[in-house]
């Protein structure tokens, strides 16, 4: 097989065993790899509606990318997909780092991790030898311990290891899985559910041949989008200073969050930028994931202050926005301590930032007292409550860590006294990613119909906050006017958005980095297709590929249709519906209930969605090729009455 | 003025490995690791990456313990290259290699020939760590500089915890 390795690893732990499935290539030119197949795969494999996430029913799905391990430009990453544990509906969350490269080394595109073990358990993969291993010395470990021990055992010093920490023993509903030490799949819990299995790690090592199509063609090809894409603004940005880089001129815009989402800008931001990592020496080196030109990754040391000796990967500006402006703790060293401790205990930033900044607007307000934060003084701006609330909730610590462990949504639920009104998630329950939502309408749209939640990881419409020529000139290309790249307009925002959600669909489940397709943008549709099929030899081109990116979105959408999902769940956090943005060009604006609807009800009838329920029609699935899945919807009379 | 070399800038290199990928596709036409003329160990805890790549030496330990002299010089670009023919794979050049640049694979001994002074890896290599670049004779002292420092590295990463 060219491209792909042509098998998949099963493993169950409630039997204990392993076995490998070939690998159709039909399958791929469908759903392409990645990100597409695990969709495809949590559908046939979570076939009943309502089973409980942290339960041995649950699968944990690795893909790597159908062109990982290859010479395209940033193309190692691996999605993660499962039910999710916050909001009991589909997940994807994806990782950089090098372990997906080295799972397909090994010879595996995909890892579907079934059931659940009785003891902590690790799965030891070299090549063709797989072995469930006991984890018994490596639980309770964190995740640099985990790695370097694992390494050690294994004895080949290029070992990768994905792995737990704490957080994801303890089932933190927000607990990320690590990956090369400091590469999360941070978002939406995937971690809980990998303790859950009693899973520990996965170290793999894998010294196999990917064989290509046309392996000359598909060189020459990836080497010119390869040096585009280091020659795009964007790129360079990333490159020099990190995603915290362009973080100045989102506080510029008065869209940099802060305070629980109260505010949106910040006197002096400076301490929360990559361009200060860089000019105050915390930068040690920029660190790129596998095959990638663009390095945004940073490794920094805190060498100075209460924190001197602090290492670790990060912070990107999720990070410095969740950690620091949200928490008000406008300090360099303190956040890169506690990015250091998500890191190591396994948490995502965005959650665990989003959280506290709800418990800290809590207990300003009164809503939670002394008692309830076991006498932590949970102010905005106390970076000692900081530190201390992590470590609580990472090990599910007394009352505060346990509330808090639950995330933003159940927190809320518990803690009442309207407190949801601060609470920074949507319906769904996922708490949001750090964007000015109100000040940026095709991200509000996006966001809304996220199918794991409110964040900018399913569509980026980077036109809206990069403003890169680049960004701008598709905007132009989609809507024939380069004025609709302005964020304040409601026109054209389901047509952006729905490009970009094909465009990112294919991006994850080729393995790409989205900071290459939807960021940048040299690598793109057509270049895309091109060299997925001089590596897999399957015909392809920008209009098959963006359908397949269709087919994947749509697959996605109606697995949380067969768990009973529908319109009232695509919306946005109260505070960013009901609060108008305090300051700047967006002061006054807010995403309305009503702002909201008029751009859904266009997004559903452009995507041939019924616009009351938000279910696509049976013609739309059959065009899709899904006409397994529509039967499926129907049978469960979660089908629409027929196209108008 | 010198034959350009590979100049390899420890402090650049991201460890993103694809200089490793790009090599075997150039040389074998394929994609695997083990292939590969260069490698790039890595000690992830610490983010530290460094390229490991034949120096082609001016007085080179693989050519001069060669039994069978399958080891010359191509004049046009000063690299060293394999003749497959007269290797006999013994693996005496790879025990004479100082830096771990040569290997034996299905038999025969294989390196870094400069892809004929148009080499893969330094195309691959945005953030320049490595560099096709030639060298006035008063640079060199760079060069033996950039050497030291990727040589203590390679320790850090290959030795101790």
């Amino acid at each position: 097989m060219y491209g792909w390795q042509g098998k998949i690893l099963h493993i169950d732990l409630t039997k204990g065993k392993t076995w490998t499935e070939e690998f159709e290539s039909k399958l791929g030119e469908l759903f392409l790899g990645g990100r597409g197949i695990n969709a495809k795969f949590l559908w046939n494999l979570i076939a009943k509606p309502g089973i409980d996430p942290l339960g041995p029913e649950n699968v944990l799905i690795f893909g790597t990318g159908a062109l990982t391990g290859t010479t395209a430009p940033s193309s190692g990453r691996t999605t993660i997909t499962c039910k999710g544990p916050i909001t009991h509906l589909y997940l994807k969350t994806n990782m950089g780092g090098h372990w997906g490269a080295e799972l397909k080394f090994a010879g595996y595109d995909h890892l579907v991790i079934h059931g659940r073990s009785e003891n902590p358990v690790y799965v030891a993969i070299q090549d063709d030898n797989v072995e469930i291993r006991n984890a018994k010395n490596l639980w309770g470990l964190d995740v640099r311990e985990t790695t370097n021990a694992l390494v050690e055992e294994i004895g080949d010093k290029e070992t990768k290891v994905t792995c737990i920490g704490p957080a994801g023993e303890n089932l933190v509903k927000f607990a990320a899985v690590m990956n090369s030490v400091y590469h999360a799949a941070g978002r939406g819990g995937a971690g809980a559910v990998m303790g859950s299995k009693k899973v520990k790690a996965i170290a793999v090592r894998g010294t196999k041949t990917i064989e290509l199509w046309k392996p000359d063609e598909f060189r020459e090809l990836a080497l010119q989008v390869r040096k585009n894409l280091a020659k795009d603004s964007g790129a360079q940005s990333l490159y020099d200073y990190g995603t915290s880089g362009s973080l100045g001129f989102v506080n510029d815009l008065h869209a940099f969050p802060n305070r629980n989402f109260k505010y949106g800008h910040i006197d002096d931001v400076t301490p929360l930028t990559g361009q200060n990592l860089v000019e105050k020496g915390y930068l040690l080196r920029r660190v790129g994931c596998f095959s990638c030109t663009t390095s945004c990754h940073r490794f920094v040391e805190a060498k100075n202050g209460p924190y001197a000796g602090t290492y670790t990967g990060g912070p990107e500006y999720e990070t410095f926005a969740g950690l620091g402006s949200q928490t008000w703790i406008i300090d360099t060293d303190a956040v890169i301590k506690a990015n250091e401790l998500c890191n190591i205990y396994g948490l995502d930033t965005i959650s665990t930032g989003i959280t506290i900044a709800w418990a800290m607007e809590s207990y300003e307000k009164g809503v939670l007292t002394k008692e309830d934060t076991d006498g932590v003084e949970l102010n905005f701006g106390n970076a000692d409550a900081l530190i201390k609330t992590i470590e609580a909730i990472a090990f599910r610590k007394g009352k505060l860590g346990n509330l808090l462990a639950e995330g933003v949504k159940r927190a809320s639920e518990k803690v009442g006294k309207e407190s949801w009104k601060w609470a920074i998630c949507n319906a769904k329950g996922l708490e949001q990613s750090n964007v000015e939502t109100r000040a940026a309408k095709a991200y509000a749209l996006a966001f809304a119909v996220n199918p794991r939640g409110p964040d900018h990881l399913h569509t980026e419409t980077f036109a809206e906050f990069g403003a890169s020529p680049e960004a701008i000139d598709l905007i132009e290309k989609l809507t024939g006017d380069k004025k609709w790249a302005s964020p304040y307009y409601l026109e054209y925002r389901p047509e952006i958005v729905r490009w970009h959600e094909d465009c990112y669909a294919v991006t994850d489940s080729l393995g790409f980095c989205a900071f290459a397709t939807t960021a940048a943008y040299a690598v793109n549709p057509e270049n895309m297709a091109q060299m997925f099929h001089l590596a897999t030899g399957i015909p392809m081109d920008e209009k098959t590929i963006m359908t397949a990116g269709r087919r994947i979105v749509t697959i996605e959408k109606c697995f949380n249709i067969r768990e009973g999902a529908d319109r009232k769940l695509d919306n946005l956090p109260w505070r960013l519906m009901n609060e108008p943005a305090a300051s700047g060009p967006a002061k006054g604006m807010m995403n309305s209930q009503q702002e909201l609807d008029s751009m859904l009800d266009k997004y559903y009838a452009l995507h041939e969605w019924d616009i009351k329920t938000s279910w696509p029609y049976k013609e739309t699935l059959e065009k899709l090729g899904l006409t397994d899945v529509a039967g499926e919807l129907e049978k469960l009379g979660r089908l629409p009455k027929n196209m108008a | 003025m010198e034959k350009p070399i590979l100049f390899l800038d420890l402090d650049a290199c991201t460890g993103c490995k694809s200089c490793v990928v790009a090599c075997s596709l150039r040389k074998e036409q394929k994609l695997d690791m083990k292939v590969a003329r260069l490698w790039v160990p890595k000690k992830e805890s610490i983010c530290l990456a460094v390229p490991v790549i034949c120096e082609q030496c001016k007085n080179a330990p693989c050519q001069n313990v060669c039994p069978t002299r399958a080891i010359s010089r191509d004049p046009e670009t000063n690299a060293l290259f394999v003749d497959q023919k007269k290797c006999i794979g013994c693996k005496e050049c790879v025990w004479a290699c100082p830096f771990g640049a040569i290997t034996v694979r299905q038999g025969v001994a294989i390196k870094c020939d400069l892809c004929n002074g148009d080499p893969e890896c330094a195309k691959v290599c945005m953030p320049k760590a490595i560099q096709y670049v030639s060298l006035e004779a008063e640079e060199f002292d760079k060069k033996w500089r950039s050497l030291e420092k990727r040589v203590k590295a390679l320790a850090t990463i290959v030795g101790g915890k």
